[in-house]
């Protein structure tokens, strides 16, 4: 019963007509950075923090979790007409989408992956509802070793599941956890590698470096080259799948949400890695795997309800333990603090109108993106034509703004130019970056937490495998750091991907 | 030294020697009460074995590896990517003195016009557009602070 309590104080919250206005902007403007190519729904969230200052935290946060699953949805129109993933997790839709928009079934691929998004949604704010209580009352027994253990679990599989070389994965996480360290102290307050700046007495922001990080570099890398994008000229008729596509892709979308979701809870998973792993699941299960890759309609609902439903299974770690699993999460938990709310497990009890309005806010922002997005879908393709070198002055300016509204302060664009050249870079050099932001932002967390764990157990390095929930987790990085070394295991994203090369 | 992440190697190592440098002045606490210096040195000490076995790895592949010139040599438009820097740089640098309007204004038109030619009309046009899109959205209806210069616009 109390399960129906919850969910109904949710809705009472969301449909506040302020929080609605706030839910149905985030999910057009994540719609829209998820197509436009460039522009991903990190470097977005981060150019509109500061424009929710005035907000409630209530409506600043359902608005920016609006921006990351209406980018889940965005993202697929593209990879389905353009053939260019609008961001990461719809890399696999591309596979089938776009071979279906290319016999013709435009309609039916891009209504399946609404669709399909649309149950996955669904599924994943009823999962995150029933599990959230129960994970939060076990929450309230951890101390700082545990978080300290989690944490690092968490850059583990980030760094296990990263595409290229898990030791260059390793590498950004340890130089992310360095940057986290530079500003005042936690414990003591002494400054730490800021050079005398007061500017950097706070610490680097994580938006400066995000928007550095995913949009800076990732403009610098669109213009170092000419690119010229081609939209696949299709009447778009038909949005809507017939009895058949459904037949086909109903199993594709159920085991995609189990497997989004579960893989979106994992500390280090989230929507992009559980997109390839779903659609590897599904070409084993099928009947006719040779068709996949030729436009198949479970190879585009699987991936995209997987994405849909990670994207909702992240907000379990993040609500609960206050421990982000991915870099949007993290940029919500910035969010969050600038509005002076401390995540953790007590974030239910003391602030449930934001919980379960965040909560319920998912279940009625993806049922205005299913009735938004189907109709809406030959205006989005409009924005596909925009030629990149009119569109990039236009980012360029928004990162600008966005990066100098955070503190009026000129130094911040500085910042932001620093890390968009130090991300360029490391992607030439093929690092990647979100370990290292992530890192950024764990980073101060455990610190202060492997720095109480010390005081606890006197300098005692085994309170970290003595204490038996800790000792579980660390086994199970250890494993996964040990495993590239004895077995040569190739990783879930690239079986998926070497799979389609053959 | 013709493989690209020798050469990234070195700058990490490079780089963490100076972390552990710089955190050898704060204080290191000890093991029971660690101190601020603790943490940036031990990340310095990992991030040094780390950069040494990315160096030693890449030293030992025999198979295909990305090479320097690799990347140095790829047919990049290094004059697109040097003109946004510095059109980013000047943005910044006179963003306070020549205030937001019209600083955004001329680095609009820059990027519009120099870094892939648009006809002057729509440089113009969509400058126009870009900068007093964005004044009167920030500026006047969310009313962020947005510098003035001194022309107090």
């Amino acid at each position: 019963m109390e399960f129906f309590q919850h969910i109904s104080y949710g809705f009472g919250v969301v449909l506040q007509p302020g929080n609605l206005v706030f839910a149905f902007l985030g999910a057009i403007a994540g719609t829209l950075v998820g197509v436009v190519p460039g522009l991903g729904p990190t470097a977005a969230m981060s150019m509109l923090l500061p424009v929710t200052f005035g907000m409630s935290p209530t409506g600043a946060l359902i608005m920016l979790a609006g921006i990351y699953y209406g980018a889940q949805y965005g993202g697929s129109t593209t990879s389905i007409l353009v053939n260019i993933p609008g961001e990461a997790a719809s890399v696999v839709t591309c596979l089938d989408g776009y071979q279906m928009a290319r016999q013709g079934r435009a309609g039916p691929a891009l209504g399946i992956a609404a669709f399909g998004s649309f149950i996955a949604g669904t599924f994943g704010v009823l999962g995150l509802s029933f599990l959230a209580p129960p994970l939060v009352e076990a929450a309230l027994t951890f101390g700082p070793p545990e978080y300290f253990s989690l944490m690092c679990l968490g850059l583990t599989i980030l760094t296990f599941l990263a595409h290229g070389s898990m030791l260059k994965a390793l590498i950004m996480a340890v130089l992310g956890l360095f940057v986290g360290t530079i500003g005042i102290d936690p414990v003591g307050g002494e400054q730490r590698f800021t050079f005398q700046r007061p500017d950097l007495m706070e610490g680097i922001g994580l938006v400066q470096i995000a928007m550095g990080m995913f949009g800076i570099s990732e403009i610098l890398l669109n213009i170092e080259k000419k690119i010229k994008i081609s939209v696949f000229e299709t009447k778009l008729k038909g949005l809507f799948p017939n009895l058949q596509d459904w037949k086909m892709s109903m199993g594709a979308i159920l085991r995609g949400t189990g497997i989004g979701f579960f893989l979106g809870i994992l500390p280090g998973g989230g929507a992009v890695i559980s997109s390839f792993a779903s659609y590897a699941v599904e070409k084993r299960v099928s009947k006719h795997p040779e068709r996949f890759g030729r436009g198949v309609i479970e190879g585009v609902a699987a991936p995209e309800s997987a994405n849909n439903a990670a994207a909702q299974g992240a907000f379990i770690p993040m609500m609960t333990l206050g421990i982000p699993s991915n870099v949007v999460m993290a940029l919500l938990l910035g969010a969050l603090m600038i509005h002076g709310i401390t995540p953790g497990p007590l974030l239910m009890s003391k602030h449930p109108d934001l919980f379960w309005g965040l909560i319920t806010s998912m279940y009625i922002g993806n049922l205005m993106l299913l009735i938004l997005n189907l109709p809406l879908i030959p205006m989005w393709v409009k924005f596909l034509k925009i030629p990149y070198p009119i569109l990039f002055p236009f980012i360029l300016l928004f990162c600008l703004i966005g990066v100098y509204t955070i503190n009026n302060n000129v130094f911040d664009i500085y910042l932001m130019v620093f890390f968009g050249i130090f991300g360029y870079l490391v992607r030439k050099f093929d690092f990647e970056a979100a370990p290292f932001i992530l890192a950024v932002v764990l980073g101060p967390m455990m610190e202060k937490a492997l720095r109480q764990s010390l005081i606890m157990s006197k300098g005692d390095f085994s309170i970290f495998v003595t204490r038996p929930l800790s000792g579980v987790i660390w086994a199970v990085a250890i494993f996964l750091l040990v495993l590239p070394l004895i077995t040569k295991v190739s990783k879930p994203a690239k079986i998926a991907t070497s799979e389609e090369r053959k | 030294m013709k493989k690209a992440d020798q050469w990234s190697g070195l700058a990490l190592v490079v780089l963490s020697a100076f972390i552990c440098w710089g955190s050898t002045s704060l204080p290191y606490g000890n093991i029971h009460d660690p101190g601020p210096g603790f943490m940036p040195f031990w990340l310095g000490i990992i991030l040094t074995a780390m950069s040494g076995g990315l160096i030693l790895k890449t030293s030992r592949q025999k198979e295909a590896v990305k090479m320097i010139w690799d990347i140095l040599g790829e047919r990049v438009l290094w004059g697109r990517v040097l003109s946004v820097l510095v059109a980013l740089a000047l943005y910044s640098y006179s963003m306070d003195f020549l205030g937001f309007l019209t600083v955004t204004f001329l680095f609009m038109v820059f990027l519009f016009r120099f870094v892939e030619p648009q006809p002057w009309r729509s440089v113009l046009g969509w400058a126009l557009v870009g900068s007093l899109g964005s004044y009167l959205i920030f500026e006047v209806w969310m009313k962020l602070r947005l510098p003035k210069g001194f022309l107090g616009i």
